[in-house]
């Protein structure tokens, strides 16, 4: 079997990758191609189907609801849509979450990535990272 | 002096059909004359890369190197996760030397033989047809004895070699011209007591299938499935009556014999490399002012093929000896690959690796300078082939036999003496001399038996014997180097040796016995064993008594 990531390293990551991405998110409406926002209440719901199937699965039976705090959509190897609430996140709760979907047609392939950082509804306690 | 002699060779099948051949002979022919030049012989399905370069075959795994796992697949644009791959292990780097270049930095010539038909059956080849390679290498063999007349004749072989050569020698071993001319052969990997290939192919094959779909016909496959589906196995089954008949003819005087067989089956590790966890996972890299670049730094752990890590060796517990660690090197056992006449090395080696093996190679050294074939003196008109007892010797009284071709062009008669001497003219070996009986006319052989005295003292001795004839010529057709032990310490060693053949031959008469949940005898191949057994067993009792061990 293929070894896993320790959590420690997956967690360093993702919250890297949003360190990262701070520098953008101060700058906001100069950038040219991404769409850089904050979340918005319905915004859980407006995220790709499979993304939110994934929070779904993420989340025990009978636990609060999650609410999403950044999100990064990346088509291809380039940031297309960014959405931060500027927040510094609560890592003792958060969930970090990557979905790659790779398609394939014909000889040619392409990949969309989807990084989220949700915590859970105020004053519940939420799963860890993974 | 060149390294590369051209040899043309001539022959007529049985059908009257004319062939010209054109080889190369590799090395120095004026230099190192008491060196033998030695005939390569490859195996099954093999080429003269087999001898030269082993790595041009593609089967130089390296084995032994352990694995770099996690490995870095680079950076890329997007993330991967399942299978990156199916593989081997990587080839051997830098290319391993092969017996041929070996060979050749050791002073040795060499020709290195690529055969005509070289999977077809060799028991049908009787028939003298153009693709007999049995009438080829006999022609190689009297075109060198022409084209080189200082030089003895060694062999290396693999493999189907082996076979090839015990068959050549069957039939053309005791002629005159050539028995003068032979010394020894170091056989790798031969099977000559027959190998199980049914139950190996059977074994190997679901495995070598299964990666050939995964990863297509890669080289060291392909030479799998020729090994195991080639029509020359008809010849190499257990029990098969070819070589029983080969075995009812030998052994073939003139001609020492070593064998080498091999343990390990494992001709190369197969891994399935699959997508760490990480490799999915974006890397965002802030560009300043306001640009983000995303990378996905791909890494493959490295794990076994269906639970499979090495081709055959994961299987061999289950399967016949020639896959069974310990015990085979894949194609053939340690056991079938001796023969009940020669001395037998074995080594952790798999079938592939004795053509590369620098521990095989260096013990194939060893044997092909320490047999001390000696140079041929056309000036002395004699080729003289000695017949030694099994070193060491103890002290005191042993036999001798001398062979000599008389290959001069004057008739010998009772004025020739055969004398001995420890080289530098002191009688160490006593001062019997044997006297040629009769008339020995040019192209004759006559076969001389005398009593020497080995030295009291135990050591290394040097050992000359010369022809010597009317108006004081004298030959130095021949000389070895023989090691004298005391008696007490000889027949110390031979007890051990005894114990050991005594043993062996019990566990081979137990499996003989034993069948399997089919009914079929559960270890193929038992009989053979027990038969080199007891040989071994009645060599070394007559050793004992050669050399009155109480």
């Amino acid at each position: 079997m293929a070894q896993p990531l320790p959590v420690d390293e997956i967690a360093n990551r993702m919250q890297g990758n949003w360190r990262a991405l701070r520098p953008l998110v101060s700058g906001v409406t100069q950038h040219p191609t991404i769409v850089i926002g904050k979340p918005t209440g319905n915004m859980l719901a407006a995220l790709p189907t499979v993304v939110r199937q994934a929070l779904a699965e993420s989340v025990a039976p009978g636990s609060p609801p999650l609410q999403v705090v950044k999100y990064a959509e990346i088509v291809d190897g380039t940031v297309v849509k960014l959405i931060d609430d500027g927040s510094t996140i609560d890592e003792t709760h958060a969930l970090h979450l990557v979905v790659n979907v790779i398609s394939q047609q014909g000889r040619s392939a392409s990949s969309r990535t989807y990084q989220v950082a949700a915590v859970p509804t105020a004053g519940a306690a939420g799963p860890a990272a993974r | 002096m060149p390294t590369s002699n051209p040899l043309t060779v001539s022959w007529t099948d049985a059908s009257g059909g004319s062939h010209t051949d054109h080889l190369t002979v590799d090395g120095d022919p004026t230099v190192n004359l008491t060196l033998p030049l030695v005939i390569l012989l490859h195996g099954t399905a093999g080429t003269i890369d087999d001898m030269s370069n082993p790595s041009n075959r593609g089967f130089t795994f390296d084995t032994m190197t352990p694995v770099q796992s996690p490995r870095d697949r680079g950076v890329h644009s997007y993330p991967n996760v399942g299978v990156w791959g199916f593989a081997l292990d990587d080839q051997i780097s830098p290319p391993p030397t092969g017996w041929q270049p070996f060979l050749r930095n050791n002073g040795f010539m060499t020709l290195n033989y690529a055969q005509i038909e070289n999977t077809g059956s060799l028991q049908n080849t009787s028939s003298g047809s153009a693709s007999d390679p049995v009438l080829q290498l006999h022609a190689i063999v009297m075109a060198l004895i022409a084209a080189y007349p200082s030089r003895r004749l060694a062999f290396v072989t693999h493999s189907r070699g082996g076979i090839l050569l015990r068959t050549w020698l069957v039939r053309h071993g005791r002629d005159a011209a050539v028995a003068s001319r032979l010394c020894t052969a170091v056989m790798l990997a031969s099977p000559n007591a027959g190998s199980d290939i049914a139950n190996v192919a059977v074994t190997i094959n679901g495995v070598t299938h299964f990666l050939e779909g995964q990863i297509g016909q890669v080289g060291p496959l392909q030479w799998l499935d020729q090994q195991t589906g080639s029509p020359a196995y008809v010849d190499y089954q257990v029990g098969s009556s070819f070589l029983a008949s080969l075995a009812a003819a030998e052994p073939v005087p003139g001609i020492t014999i070593t064998t080498f067989g091999g343990t390990n089956p494992n001709i190369t590790r197969v891994h399935q490399w699959t997508f760490t966890l990480g490799s999915a996972l974006p890397n965002f890299t802030y560009h300043p002012p306001f640009d983000v670049s995303v990378s996905f730094h791909w890494f493959t752990d490295d794990n076994p093929v269906l639970g499979i890590r090495n081709l055959a060796g994961d299987l061999g517990a289950l399967g016949p000896p020639e896959i069974k660690p310990g015990s085979g090197d894949l194609l053939v056992s340690d056991a079938s690959s001796n023969l009940p006449f020669a001395a037998h090395l074995s080594h952790p080696a798999n079938h592939a690796q004795e053509l590369w093996d620098p521990m095989v190679l260096a013990d194939g050294l060893a044997i092909l300078t320490g047999a001390r074939c000696g140079s041929l003196s056309n000036v002395d008109g004699v080729s003289m082939i000695l017949h030694l007892p099994p070193s060491p010797v103890a002290p005191g009284a042993f036999q001798l036999q001398a062979q000599l071709t008389n290959i001069g062009t004057t008739t010998w008669d009772s004025r020739y003496t055969i004398t001995a001497d420890d080289g530098a003219g002191h009688a160490i070996w006593g001062t019997t001399v044997a006297t040629i009986g009769g008339s020995i006319p040019p192209s004759s052989v006559i076969t001389v038996a005398t009593t020497l005295t080995a030295p009291s003292t135990a050591g290394t001795y040097h050992l000359r014997v010369m022809l010597q004839g009317p108006s004081g010529m004298v030959s130095q057709a021949a000389s070895a180097t023989l090691v004298v032990q005391t008696q007490a310490s000889l027949c110390a060693s031979l007890a051990q040796q005894l114990a050991a053949a005594e043993v062996a031959l019990e566990v081979a008469e137990e499996e003989l016995g034993t069948l399997g949940p089919n009914g079929k005898p559960e270890f193929p191949g038992a009989a053979a064993r027990v038969a080199q057994a007891k040989a071994k067993i009645q060599n070394i009792q007559q050793q004992r008594a050669a050399n009155h061990c109480p």
